[in-house]
């Protein structure tokens, strides 16, 4: 006999049916729909997919505690255009305290090419990753050491507007055959330079000043790579990064792909737990692996973001190498 | 790109189900949102945002050929629909938090008697307030919480677990006075 919920459940649909009764049948609607909603639903379906593995089972660990659905947007990117040269004349208005930098009118920016994101290659001994922010095209990263003194790196676009303090030793250098700009006092020392794709700049507290020497640009290390040493044969097809992720796509010449993409710490994931699966451990956290017949994926956290791979079948004893290759951090893996 | 993702999946039974919502619904999500907004662009927004909506609540949604499915999204197109009409009006609602006495599920269940009053508890349903009704669907047949429900209906959590009270207490109210007549 049904309990007193299941009988009003069933009470409630029928009268849901029952309201609903008059409603015309799909085919009896007669509405076309405009090319702006079909191309925002389009996406909104593509972006659906893309969370969903298999409805399985959700993961209920302490790290997704706070499980959000997330809705990732991606932005369209300019192609590559090999043969367009760039064209940057920047813009210098002096005022009493600081210049204002900006990028001219007359300026053609360099095509976008697939987007990559840098870090400080090296760091001064004792610094540790304390913040990082990042948007679309723009990224913040602040190391802290234990007697509290910073470390701030940036990354902006070209057509970035700032303002340098053109008060405290100022020095206008070239860096990458381009306009430079340093300044320090008894605080620290802070450089901002360009390589014709973005601006960086990096900020130094007086004990590491010679991080940054007399205008000596830090070397960078590319924290993701969208060309990433993959498989001979697997070419980048797709590259899109919007503020809460990225996603790549390689394809080879027989349709085969490698799809990596990374998001946001609290976005939800569904894991298939019947074909193949294995949680392992990676960089101490609980990752999951499944090999189907066709491919093989991955899904693991380095505490910051999520990150998936997913790669042909064949290709699933190197998954943890072309992980590495394309993220540039080792995975520690414990199986 | 989706044929990527569509390969992961094993069975037809395992296709998207937002995309089965979408293929299956969106006429009839259109046709009500346009019959409150009474403008084509703005319906289409409604379901757009609907849509979005639903997308963040999909594990509340079960087989989604059923007549739960389709009551859900279109409770979903309504209130987003009603919303937006009222986006730019003047006024606001308030909802006032009353000192109400909670009736529990479990104590309101009892007292529908719905073994004996099955077909009373069904009309007493279709004639509650659409407030009342579309929280107590959520809550009862979706089983989704208060802030769940915030989220889909565009409401404040207090106002949604404010509403789940009232309406059960609405809905026993039309009984009583069904029983008195």
């Amino acid at each position: 006999m049904e309990n007193a919920k299941e009988l009003f459940i069933r009470a409630f649909l029928e009268a849901e049916r029952l309201d609903n009764a008059g409603l015309p049948g799909e085919d009896g609607v007669q509405w076309t729909f405009s090319d702006r909603f079909e191309t925002s639903m389009d996406r909104l379906i593509r972006k659906n997919n893309r969370v969903s593995f298999s409805t399985r089972r959700t993961v209920t660990k302490s790290l997704l505690a706070a499980i959000v659905a997330v809705v990732v947007l991606f932005a369209g990117l300019m192609s590559v255009s090999a043969t367009r040269k760039p064209i940057l004349e920047f813009v210098k208005k002096i005022f009493p305290q600081y210049n204002e930098i900006s990028l001219s009118e007359n300026s053609a920016v360099p095509a976008a090419a697939p987007g990559t994101e840098y870090t400080l290659a090296e760091l001064p001994d004792g610094y540790a990753l304390a913040v990082y922010k990042e948007t679309a095209h723009s990224f913040f990263s602040v190391w802290k050491n234990s007697a509290g003194e910073e470390i701030a790196f940036s990354q902006n676009p070209l057509d970035t507007s700032f303002t340098v303090d053109n008060e405290h030793k100022y020095r206008e250098l070239e860096i990458n055959g381009f306009p430079a700009y340093f300044t320090e006092d008894e605080a620290g020392a802070f450089l901002r330079w360009t390589d014709g794709r973005y601006w960086f700049a990096v900020n130094v507290p007086a004990s590491a000043k010679g991080y940054i020497g007399q205008g000596t640009a830090p070397r960078l290390a590319a924290k993701e790579r969208a060309l990433a040493d993959l498989p001979d044969g697997f070419v980048l097809e797709t590259y899109e990064k919007d503020d809460l992720g990225v996603f790549s796509v390689w394809k080879n010449s027989a349709g085969e792909e490698i799809a990596f993409s990374r998001s946001p710490l609290d976005t939800s994931f569904t894991v298939d737990n019947e074909h193949r699966y294995r949680e392992l451990t990676i960089n101490g956290y609980e990752a999951y692996q499944n090999v189907y017949d066709r491919n093989a994926i991955l899904l693991w956290t380095d505490g910051a973001h999520w990150y998936n791979l997913s790669v042909p079948a064949r290709y699933q004893d190197a998954m943890f190498d072309l992980a590495e290759s394309i993220t540039g951090e080792k995975l520690h893996v414990q199986a | 790109m989706l044929a990527l993702y569509m390969s992961l999946i094993d069975s037809e039974d395992d296709k998207s189900k937002f995309e089965i919502l979408y293929a299956s619904y969106r006429k009839r999500m259109v046709y009500t949102a346009y019959c409150i907004l009474g403008n084509k662009e703005d319906a289409e927004d409604a379901v757009h945002d609907a849509f979005l909506k639903i997308a963040r609540n999909m594990r509340a949604i079960g087989d989604p050929g059923s007549a739960e499915a389709l009551s859900y999204v279109l409770k979903a197109a309504k209130n987003t629909a009603i919303n937006l009409s009222q986006k730019n009006a003047a006024r606001r609602r308030h909802v006032r938090l009353e000192d109400a006495e909670n009736l529990s599920d479990v104590r309101f269940l009892e007292k529908l008697h719905l073994h004996e009053n099955y077909g009373a508890v069904v009309e007493a349903i279709r004639s509650l307030e659409d407030t009342y009704k579309d929280v107590l669907f959520y809550h009862f047949v979706v089983g989704m919480q208060a802030k769940e429900i915030a989220d889909v209906l565009g409401r404040k959590k207090s106002t949604v677990q404010q509403q789940i009270v009232r309406g059960k207490k609405k809905l026993l109210a039309i009984l009583e006075n069904e029983w008195r007549a």
